[in-house]
């Protein structure tokens, strides 16, 4: 890696939805969840070692609601949260079935800047099709769309309203643990660029990023 | 295990740890963005039938005191620096002071180097180079606008020490060496006026850079506190400006750096906007064009 690289990191956790999915599915009624996410977009030949760490909690038996902390950002003096809200919307078919449960959710990430209290709010929504195996094993995919509500404080009238992403991944839930590995094609609608590094694309556009979590089940 | 992972213990125990963090720490992308490496100085003169060879004896390093700056907090540094021709000729000649892109040192430019003292005549300009706090074996660190500001005041003093006067410097900012170039150009208040600028692939300005990267509308307080400006010195620099810049720049997007050039009002400018160049444009232009540039805008503007 060049030196350039702590650009593309902080870069990397301020990207448009550059994380794991928090949960993919309601926890049950009460439960909490504790948990880390590792991972972030190639950079180079690499992957970006970005850290958050987030809890969740069952609300109800449909829905859960999550909070995450981004630790790189706040390493670079940067407030950086995201919460938000899952339910479910439609049943799956249950163990071995085909059809998917389906599970929405919507929220928004948070950037408060320590150096000048520069703030910038993020909405996102998206959904989660999951379906169940046998032994604990969840394989989803969904979308996730951001909106940039300032985006036309971008610089040289560059910025965009929506900047979706794609995903898909495996989520592995035990009695007392989940464990997860997630990829994801972030915004396929532009290019980033960090100067003096290879963002590989997806099909030409956006970035590609692996992601690892392990959370703590509380009951 | 589950009692000592009571929810709200945990959250508190993470408020706290975020709060630490967040008061503990000072990372900023400057630390990369304004390093390089020491390593020992390598300027070599060349073969005789080299068109850019210089004399063995018009190879000079030197000291510069770079003063402090209390009032940014940037402490005094001792710079390493590079004059290419006879330092006692600096009250007659034309100096171009080439302000240096990200690289460990100015080893990496010196071909560029003595190409510049050698434009229209065998050691016809006197070159001046530097390494910014940081890099190659000068003190460091660089921290943003005010140590790049410094730093570049002690190497128009040294210059301004010999006998030259404003009229007969020519600044050349390649890549990062753009941000201080332009800086003094906008600003002026060094111990010599610019009156002749050349920007090599510059950057814009360091919100754009940043949400190049991110691709979100997000400051770039968020990661850094060197708020370049490349736009705004241009819209303030009265003198001459000379752009080049690589159509395929993938480092410093062109359609960025236009802005700059718009924004110049001066007295004159001329732009090579190069198709097929990324970013290094002496390499891509060819060095024979690119010298043929240089010498053509320093003629012009005289």
């Amino acid at each position: 890696m060049h030196k350039n690289v702590l650009l593309g990191l902080v870069a990397a956790a301020l990207l448009t939805g550059c994380n794991a999915a928090r949960v993919v599915a309601p926890l049950d009624a009460g439960e909490w969840r504790m948990g880390g996410a590792l991972g972030g977009p190639q950079i180079n030949t690499g992957r970006l070692p970005l850290i958050s760490v987030y809890t969740a909690h069952g609300a109800t038996e449909k829905r859960t609601d999550y909070v995450g902390l981004q630790v790189v950002s706040a390493a670079f003096q940067t407030l950086h949260l995201d919460a938000g809200s899952l339910r479910r919307i439609g049943a799956g078919g249950g163990m071995g079935s085909w059809k998917p449960e389906v599970n929405a959710f919507g929220g928004g990430t948070l950037l408060v800047g320590l150096r000048d209290g520069a703030t910038r709010v993020y909405p996102n929504a998206g959904f989660h099709t999951v379906w169940t195996l046998p032994l604990g094993f969840k394989p989803y995919a969904g979308t996730d769309l951001w909106v940039d509500p300032t985006y036309r404080l971008a610089e040289f009238n560059q910025g965009t309203l929506l900047h979706p992403n794609l995903h898909g991944g495996l989520r592995w839930i035990w009695k007392h643990l989940e464990a997860g590995v997630e990829a994801k094609w972030l915004n396929p609608t532009r290019t980033f660029m960090v100067p003096q590094q290879t963002v590989p694309t997806f099909m030409g556009t956006g970035a590609r990023g692996l992601y690892f979590t392990l959370a703590y089940r509380i009951p | 295990m589950t009692r000592y992972l009571n929810p709200l213990r945990t959250a508190v125990a993470a408020a706290a740890a975020t709060a630490l963090l967040l008061t503990s720490t000072s990372c900023d992308v400057d630390l990369a963005l304004l390093s390089g490496s020491p390593e020992p100085y390598n300027f070599p003169a060349g073969d005789p039938s080299d068109p850019y060879y210089v004399e063995p004896a018009n190879i000079h390093q030197m000291d510069l005191q770079s003063l402090a700056d209390a009032a940014n907090n940037v402490p005094a540094a001792t710079l390493k620096g590079l004059y290419v021709g006879n330092p006692a000729d600096i009250a007659t000649d034309t100096v171009l002071l080439y302000l240096h892109g990200n690289a460990n040192s100015m080893n990496a430019f010196w071909n560029a180097l003595r190409q510049m003292a050698n434009l229209g005549g065998h050691h016809r300009y006197g070159v001046m180079c530097y390494d910014y706090r940081g890099f190659g074996n000068s003190e460091g660190p660089s921290t943003g606008t005010a140590s790049m500001r410094q730093d570049l005041h002690a190497a128009l003093q040294w210059l301004k020490d010999r006998g030259l006067t404003s009229d007969r410097l020519v600044v050349f900012g390649n890549s990062l060496g753009t941000l201080p170039g332009a800086q003094e150009a906008g600003e002026q208040g060094g111990p010599l006026k610019i009156n002749k600028l050349v920007l090599e692939c510059p950057q814009s300005n360091s919100d754009a850079f940043f949400q190049d990267a991110v691709g979100l509308s997000v400051p770039s307080s968020l990661a850094t506190d060197y708020a370049f400006d490349v736009d705004g010195n241009m819209a303030r620099y009265p003198g001459a400006l000379l752009w080049m810049h690589g159509m395929d720049d993938d480092v410093a997007p062109i359609d960025n750096a236009k802005n700059l050039y718009a924004a110049h009002q001066g007295r004159f400018k001329r732009a090579h906007l190069l198709a097929g160049v990324g970013h290094n444009v002496r390499g891509g232009w060819g060095a024979q064009a690119w010298g043929d540039a240089i010498l053509d805008f320093v003629a012009r503007v005289d």
